[in-house]
């Protein structure tokens, strides 16, 4: 018997994004924005740009670290002056 | 000295080396101040050393580094001092334009000009420069789980303990963090000079069924 998924609309769709894009919508919940996007081109190329942006942010190496060098010798430095 | 603490001490100059950089920038998200951002990282070092021998799952350092540095800052950097910097405080981002603010929304009701799909050559032409300075303008509980989830790959449950909040709290930290993250891109785009002229044709349509608020603001952009 074929199970009936349950039709969303695209604000319903869109509050379900981040579980999807972080990998944390499961079962029913999961079924029905597939469901939804498969139908929703809007809903389909915002999902793939939700993904981009938070692959270029994962990749973001934030502000550059100065002195880093320094920084750990420092560090490091005075972790072995209080053994 | 003996070899095998040479050995251990090899080991932990290792583990600073490679989690300096990460536990730097958080502790700038949580700081904001250069000084307090090392001081924070030397003593987080400094903790994690003196129990580096107690570690028995090497998979889990990076987070055991996070989650001291949490700590250290909170009872040194809040209680110690009484201080509830600003950063912490209430933020209020409930309002609409913040909490349901959609850069992929705003590109495409608008006329993004971009060969092939306009919303994902935007994407792409995002520098890192950019990014940095939205997070910047983060306040420091979202841009703390957006660095922990998105650059630092934690999940939703390691940052709930690192944090000590609910899960439903770091969930809806990241969903309102990216949002205000969005609009920090958008505002900071048209700072830089892409151009915004009135322009209905072209306009995308979507075979999108649902109802949707209707925005007023025909736009096209034009990149300089």
């Amino acid at each position: 018997m074929t199970k009936q998924i349950k039709e969303i609309n695209c604000e319903e769709a869109a509050k379900r994004f981040n579980d999807f894009i972080d990998n944390y919508l499961r079962g029913r919940s999961k079924e029905e924005l597939v469901h939804h996007v498969e139908g929703c081109r809007h809903c389909f190329e915002r999902i793939e740009f939700e993904k981009l942006l938070k692959k270029k942010i994962s990749s973001f190496s934030g502000q550059k670290i100065p002195n880093k060098k320094s920084t750990v010798k420092n560090i490091l430095s005075k972790i072995y002056a209080n053994e | 000295m003996t070899d095998k603490r040479e050995a251990h001490k090899d080991a932990f100059a290792e583990i600073v080396q490679e989690h300096f950089s990460s536990l730097k920038r958080f502790a700038m998200s949580l700081c904001r101040n250069e000084f307090e951002a090392d001081d924070l990282v030397s003593e987080t070092f400094l903790k994690a050393f003196q129990n580096f021998s107690r570690i028995n799952d090497e998979s889990k350092i990076k987070q055991w580094l996070f989650r001291i540095l949490y700590n250290v800052f909170i009872s040194n950097y809040r209680r110690k001092r009484k201080v509830v910097t600003t950063d912490f405080a209430p933020v209020n981002t409930k309002s609409d334009d913040v909490q349901s603010f959609s850069l992929f929304e705003t590109l495409a009701k608008s006329d993004y000009i971009a060969d092939g799909n306009p919303e994902r050559s935007y994407v792409s032409k995002l520098t890192n420069e950019q990014i940095a300075k939205a997070m910047e303008q983060l306040p420091a509980e979202f841009k703390a789980v957006i660095l922990l989830n998105d650059v630092e790959e934690f999940s939703y449950a390691e940052i709930a303990v690192m944090l000590k909040v609910p899960i439903g709290t770091v969930r809806s930290r990241v969903a309102r963090g990216r949002s205000i993250l969005q609009k920090k891109l958008w505002l900071q785009a048209k700072e830089l000079g892409i151009r915004i002229e009135k322009s209905p044709k072209e306009k995308k349509e979507y075979t999108c069924t649902c109802s949707k608020e209707e925005n007023d603001q025909q736009i096209v952009l034009i990149t300089s």
